[in-house]
C-alpha cells in the first residue's frame, strides 16, 4: 500500500459572523505517488484552503467535511496529537507569503533546527548538518552566516528558498507548495522553478503544487486540478487539461494566458441573475443553458481518468 | 543551479546597529533631562508663597524684622538672579547635593535614600503582580477567545480598569481590616503590610495589561509564522510560548516600563492611605508645607527615574526585538 492522498467529498466551511461560507466543496481526487499535482485556479478559488485542510491547519472557525485518506490512514479521524506527527514529518508545507512565514524575532537557524527536533528531540547536530546541506543545495553560499540572521534580513527570493529548506528538513513523504512564485519577478520565478525541480528530482516526487501560474504548473506537474469557487471543475493529465481543455472555464483560463492572446474570461453575463444551486460558473459561462442555472452538474468521467464538472460532457 | 544567481548578503553587522541606536536615543534624552531640570527648578521658585516668610513665620503669628528676613534670604541664596540660582542648584544637584529641608533641616538626600526602599518594594510588587496576573489573564483571554474564560475575564478586567485605586484601597480596608481583621491597616509590620498597597497600585494596570496582552497575542496568532510553526508539527502550547509570546511581549514591555517608572516616582495615593514612608509620601508633605527644595529634589528624582527607565526599556527592547538590533527601521 502506497502513501497516496485520496480525498472524497472533501470540503471546508467557515462559520463566520455572517453565516457559513463554503470555501471548498465536494472535492474527489487522488494525489498519486510519484506525481506532481498542479492545483490551479484564480485567487480566492480555495486552493490554499484545500491544501491547508489536508494538513488540518485552518482557523478555528473552519469545519472540514468528507474524508482524506493518507495511505490507509483517515486523517480527518486523527487526534490533534496524531496529526502533529504527520505535519512536517510525513506531509510538509512550503507556505505562501514566504516573507511572513518565518518568525521575525527568532534566528533562522533555530527555526530550521526546531522543525527536526520537534519530531526527534536531541538531534540538534543532525538538524544543523541537514539545513546546511539543504541551504548549499538551494543556492545559499554561506549557510552558517544566514542561519544566524533573521527573516527580515533576507530578500524575498531568499525567504522563498529558506521556507523550501524548512519544508525539507524531515525528508517528508509529501510536499505541499503553496503559491511558490507569487509576487516574484521573472528571474526569481525561474529560480523557484529550479528549486522545485531539484526537490522533485532529489527529495520527493510526491507534491501538490498550488499555483495561479499555469506555466509553472505545466512545467512541473503531471496532473492538473482546476479549481473555481471551491469546486474542482476539471481534472486530468497535463496534456489533456492544458492542451485540450474541456470545461468552458478551463478553456477561458487557458485562453486568457499571455501566449494565447490574453482574452479575458467574460464578466457576469447580462440577464443572469445571481443563483444558488446551479453550476458555479453559470454567471460567466458562454455556453450555459437553462439547466446550468437550476441543476448542479456532477463530475463526468472521460478518457484517461479525466473528469469534468459540466453538462456538456454527460 | 548556480549560486551566482542569488543576491549576496548585505554587509550588515549587529553590534553597529545597537551602538547607533543607543547613541541616538541617548542624544535625544539630553534635552529632555535639561528641560526637566529647568521645570523642576522653576516649579520650586515659582510656587506661591514666600519660603523666607514660611521659615521665619511658620504659624503666621510672628512679626519678622527686615534684617532677619534679609539674613535668611541671603542664606537661601534667593538674592541671586534666577538663572544663577538655577546654575548653582544644578551644579549641586549633579554632585548629589540636594540641600536641606527648610523645616526639618534634614538632609534631603539622606531622606530620599531612607524612603526609596519602601517605594521600590511597592513598585516591584506592583510590577510583579501586573506581569503575573496581567499577562497571564491576557494569554488566557486570547487562547479562549469568545469562550467563557475570555468573557468572564473581560468583565473582570473592565471593572478593574474603571475603578480608582483609592476606592479599592478603602474597600479593602473595610473588608480585610475592619470586618475580617486579616491584615494590618497601616504602618509596616512585615510583608503583610504590602498586600493592600500592592493591590492598590496594580489593579487598574493589571486590567490594562491584560487587555493589551489579549489584543497583542490575538494579533500575533493571526500571523502566518504561527501557521508555519504548526505545520512543522509543533503543538499549540509550544507555538504559543516559543513563537507567539516573544512577539506579543514587544508592545507590552514599553507599557510595563512606563508603569514601573510611574510608581517608582511615588505611588502617592497608596503610600498616603497605608502610611508607607516612601518617596510619594515625602513629596506630599513637602508640597503641603511648600518645602520647595524638597519639591525640586523630588521632581528631579522622578525625571532621573524617567530617563533611567527609558534607557532600560530601550535595552530590553533591544533584547526582544532583533529588528532594532539590526539597525532596521521600525514603526
Ligand atoms: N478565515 C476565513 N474565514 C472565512 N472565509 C475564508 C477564510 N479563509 C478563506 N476563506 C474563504 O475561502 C476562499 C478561498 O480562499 P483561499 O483558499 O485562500 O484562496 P486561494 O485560491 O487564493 O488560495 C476565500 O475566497 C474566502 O472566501
Ligand atoms: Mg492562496
Amino acid at each position: 500500500m502506497g502513501k497516496e492522498i485520496k480525498v472524497c467529498e472533501f470540503g471546508v466551511t467557515f462559520h463566520t459572523a455572517h453565516g457559513p461560507v463554503s470555501a471548498v466543496r465536494d472535492v474527489n481526487t487522488v494525489f498519486r505517488e510519484g506525481e506532481v499535482t498542479g492545483l490551479i485556479g484564480e485567487s480566492g478559488s480555495g486552493k490554499s484552503v484545500l491544501g491547508m485542510a489536508i494538513l488540518q491547519l485552518l482557523p478555528a472557525n473552519a469545519r472540514i467535511e468528507g474524508s482524506c485518506l493518507y495511505g490507509d490512514t483517515e486523517l480527518t479521524a486523527l487526534s490533534e496529537k496524531e496529526m502533529e506527527q504527520i505535519r512536517g514529518n510525513e506531509i510538509a508545507l512550503i507556505p505562501q507569503n514566504p516573507v511572513e512565514s518565518l518568525n521575525p524575532v527568532l534566528r533562522i537557524g533555530r527555526q530550521l533546527t526546531e522543525a527536526m527536533t520537534i519530531h526527534a528531540p536531541g538531534k540538534k547536530a543532525e538538524a544543523k548538518q541537514r539545513y546546511q546541506d539543504l541551504m548549499s543545495r538551494l543556492g545559499f553560499s554561506r549557510p552558517e552566516l544566514v542561519s544566524r540572521q533573521y527573516s527580515f534580513q533576507l530578500s524575498g527570493g531568499m525567504n522563498q528558498r529558506m521556507i523550501a529548506v524548512l519544508g525539507l528538513m524531515n525528508r517528508p513523504v509529501w510536499m505541499i507548495a503553496d503559491e511558490p512564485t507569487k509576487g516574484l519577478d521573472a528571474i526569481l520565478r525561474r529560480q523557484v522553478y529550479e528549486v522545485l525541480q531539484e526537490i522533485t528530482m532529489r527529495d520527493t516526487r510526491n507534491m501538490i503544487l498550488i499555483t495561479h501560474d499555469v506555466a509553472l504548473a505545466r512545467k512541473l506537474s503531471q496532473k492538473i486540478l482546476v479549481l473555481y469557487q471551491g469546486e474542482i471543475l476539471e481534472q486530468g493529465t497535463v496534456a489533456d487539461v492544458l492542451d485540450h481543455p474541456a470545461h468552458p472555464y478551463t478553456r477561458g483560463l487557458i485562453g486568457s494566458l499571455p501566449k494565447n492572446g490574453m482574452k479575458p474570461i467574460g464578466q457576469p453575463l447580462k440577464g443572469r441573475e445571481d443563483i444558488t444551486g446551479g453550476c458555479v460558473f453559470y454567471l460567466r459561462c458562454p455556453q450555459a443553458t437553462k439547466r446550468c442555472r437550476q441543476e448542479h452538474p456532477r463530475e463526468s468521467g472521460l478518457e484517461n481518468g479525466r473528469k469534468v464538472r459540466c453538462f456538456l460532457y454527460e | 543551479m548556480t549560486a551566482s544567481a542569488f543576491r549576496p548578503l548585505s554587509g550588515y553587522s549587529e553590534p553597529m546597529g545597537i551602538v547607533k541606536y543607543m547613541g541616538k536615543r541617548l542624544l535625544t534624552l539630553i534635552p529632555v533631562l535639561l528641560g526637566i531640570t529647568i521645570v523642576a527648578f522653576l516649579l520650586g521658585t515659582g510656587a506661591p508663597g514666600d519660603p523666607v516668610e514660611a521659615i521665619l513665620n511658620r504659624d503666621g503669628t510672628q512679626i519678622v524684622s527686615p534684617e532677619e528676613y534679609e539674613i535668611v534670604k541671603e542664606r537661601l541664596g534667593l538674592n541671586d538672579p534666577i538663572p544663577i540660582q538655577y546654575i548653582k542648584w544644578l551644579r549641586n544637584a549633579m554632585t548629589g547635593e540636594l540641600g536641606q529641608s527648610f523645616f526639618t533641616n534634614k538632609d534631603i538626600r539622606e531622606q530620599m535614600a531612607y524612603r526609596l526602599p519602601y517605594t521600590v518594594r511597592l513598585a516591584l510588587l506592583g510590577l510583579g503582580m501586573t506581569v503575573v496576573f496581567g499577562i497571564g489573564a491576557g494569554m488566557v483571554m486570547a487562547i479562549y477567545k469568545d469562550r467563557w474564560p475570555d468573557r468572564i475575564l473581560r468583565t473582570i478586567t473592565t471593572v478593574m480598569l474603571s475603578v480608582p485605586g483609592f476606592w479599592i484601597a478603602i474597600l479593602m480596608i473595610l473588608i480585610f481590616v475592619e470586618q475580617l481583621k486579616w491584615l494590618p491597616t497601616s504602618g509596616l509590620n512585615g510583608w503583610k503590610s504590602y498586600i493592600m498597597p500592592g493591590i492598590t497600585v496594580s489593579v487598574s494596570t493589571i486590567g490594562v495589561c491584560a487587555r493589551l496582552t489579549r489584543t497583542s497575542v490575538l494579533d500575533e496568532l493571526g500571523r502566518q509564522y504561527v501557521t508555519v510553526a504548526s505545520a512543522k508539527g509543533m503543538n499549540a502550547r509550544l507555538v504559543a510560548i516559543r513563537h507567539v509570546l516573544p512577539n506579543a511581549l514587544i508592545p507590552i514591555t514599553t507599557f510595563l516600563g512606563n508603569y514601573f517608572a510611574g510608581i517608582l516616582g511615588g505611588s502617592t495615593i497608596a503610600e498616603v492611605i497605608f502610611n508607607i514612608p516612601g518617596i510619594g509620601n515625602y513629596a506630599i508633605d513637602a508640597v503641603k508645607s511648600r518645602d520647595y527644595f524638597v519639591v525640586q529634589a523630588y521632581v528631579l528624582f522622578t525625571a532621573m527615574v524617567y530617563v533611567v527607565m527609558t534607557i532600560l526599556i530601550d535595552l530590553i527592547y533591544l533584547a526582544v526585538n532583533p529588528k532594532i538590533r539590526a539597525g532596521e527601521r521600525v514603526e
